[in-house]
This record gives structure tokens, sequence and C-alpha cells, in this order.
């Protein structure tokens, strides 16, 4: 991945972050020096902030779910949260529609239809359902 | 920022397309131009929001520095259950 590309951010990736005790917290915090390394610039949909603050505060803390959420929702410079509006869950539907797997979520979909639109062709997540899907590349690389 | 600090209105001269850009970084953002613009001059003098008297809930924070925040859980598998546990899937 070349330097200052911009990368999607899913919600496992964010959730391996933030639980140390997480299988996957190792690989996660990896994933997150080489982002930061390479001066990427991160973008999620407010969908996937849902998933996040719901998991950690239904499974973890109510603690670090908001601390979470307190970070996502400080205006950072560095992270763009982008808002799915019709345009976006119409785009996802037909995704969803095409879609072989039966098992994925909209907004599973709705991380598809964002990044086509806005041309991002990175996607960190360690769901292995994003990557069957044309024209996205899948952090980390197995 | 305080609710009783002292505001005044300015109008400023700049070309039609970048008031359009900055509108739509707003929109991005979910705030006001108003609220954009009071931020990046904020910032370009250097002046934080805590500094400012704001609350330190409504502190700029590094989306970089979320590795720090991480806490043990005693759950192994929040990351590869995330459907499951949102959606009962």
């Amino acid at each position: 991945m070349e330097r200052e590309q911009k990368v999607f951010v899913d919600a496992n990736v964010f959730i391996a972050l933030l639980n140390k005790d997480d299988a996957l917290h190792e690989r996660a915090v990896s994933v997150w020096m080489q982002l930061k390394e390479k001066e990427s610039r991160v973008a999620t949909a407010n969908g996937v902030v849902s998933e996040v603050i719901t998991v950690l505060s239904q499974r973890a803390s109510k603690a670090l779910a908001l601390q979470f959420a307190d970070t996502i929702y400080s205006r950072s410079r560095d992270i763009e949260l982008i808002y799915a509006d019709e345009e976006i869950e119409t785009a996802a539907l037909g995704h969803l529609r095409s879609w072989p797997a039966k098992n994925v979520s909209f907004v599973d979909a709705i991380i598809v239809a964002i990044m086509k639109q806005r041309e991002i062709a990175y996607l960190a997540s360690f769901d292995r359902v994003f990557r069957a899907v044309p024209g996205i590349s899948v952090l980390p690389e197995e | 920022m305080q609710a009783t600090e002292d505001f005044t209105i300015t109008n400023i001269r700049l070309p039609r397309r970048d008031l359009k850009a900055l509108k739509h970084a707003a929109l991005m953002k979910d705030q006001s131009v108003n609220a954009l613009l009071r931020g990046l001059i904020y910032r370009y003098l250097r002046i934080g929001q805590e500094a400012r008297g704001g609350g330190a809930g409504a502190a700029q924070r590094s989306i970089w520095d979320l590795p720090r925040y991480a806490g043990n859980t005693g759950e192994p598998h929040l990351a590869e259950r995330v459907d499951a546990i949102a959606y009962g899937a």
C-alpha cells in the first residue's frame, strides 16, 4: 500500500484494537501502526460506529465504548466519519442483492457502497466476506 | 467554548468555490460552517478548546491514540462476533 492512501476501517478492527484480550488484538495494533506510519487517511461510517459502540457496551464495558465514541465524535481530524445517505443505502441494497455470500449484514453492504462511491480501494477488516469483493483490497493481507 | 463567551460577526470575502468546498467539508463532518471555521481558526492560533474553558469531553482526540484506551475485557472473540452480538445473527 502506498503512503497517504485512504483506508476504510471496519468495526472488527476497532473492537480488536480496544480489546486487549481479543485474539485479534495484536494483529489490529499491527495494522493500526502501519496505517499511522504510512500517514493513511482513514474513514469509517456511522453504521460501523454504531456496531462498535453496541458490541463494546454490551460485552466489554460502557466506559470502553464511550472512550471510542468520544474519540470518533471529538471531530478528530485524523478520521472521516461518513454518514450513509439514501443514495448510499440504495447502492448498498444492490450490493446486498448481488452478493453471493449469505453471512453479510446491511452495514457490510453499506461499506462496499461507500468505498465504491468514494473510490476507496483499501479496507481494514478481519471479515473474510470482503476478500471476494472486486476492487477492494483487504488489510491485513493474508 | 463557554456559553458566556462574547461573540461577534464578521464577513469573510472568499471565492465562491472555496465557500462551496467549506460547506461540503462541514457537511461531511456534520458541523456548521461556523463551527468548522472556528475549529480551523483555533487550531491555527494554537488555542485548544480545553484552554478556552471547554469540557474535557469536547477536546479533540487523535484517532491514532485509540490503542492507548484499550482495556481487558476477558472476551477473546469480540471482533469475530460483531454480527452475532450486534444483531443476534
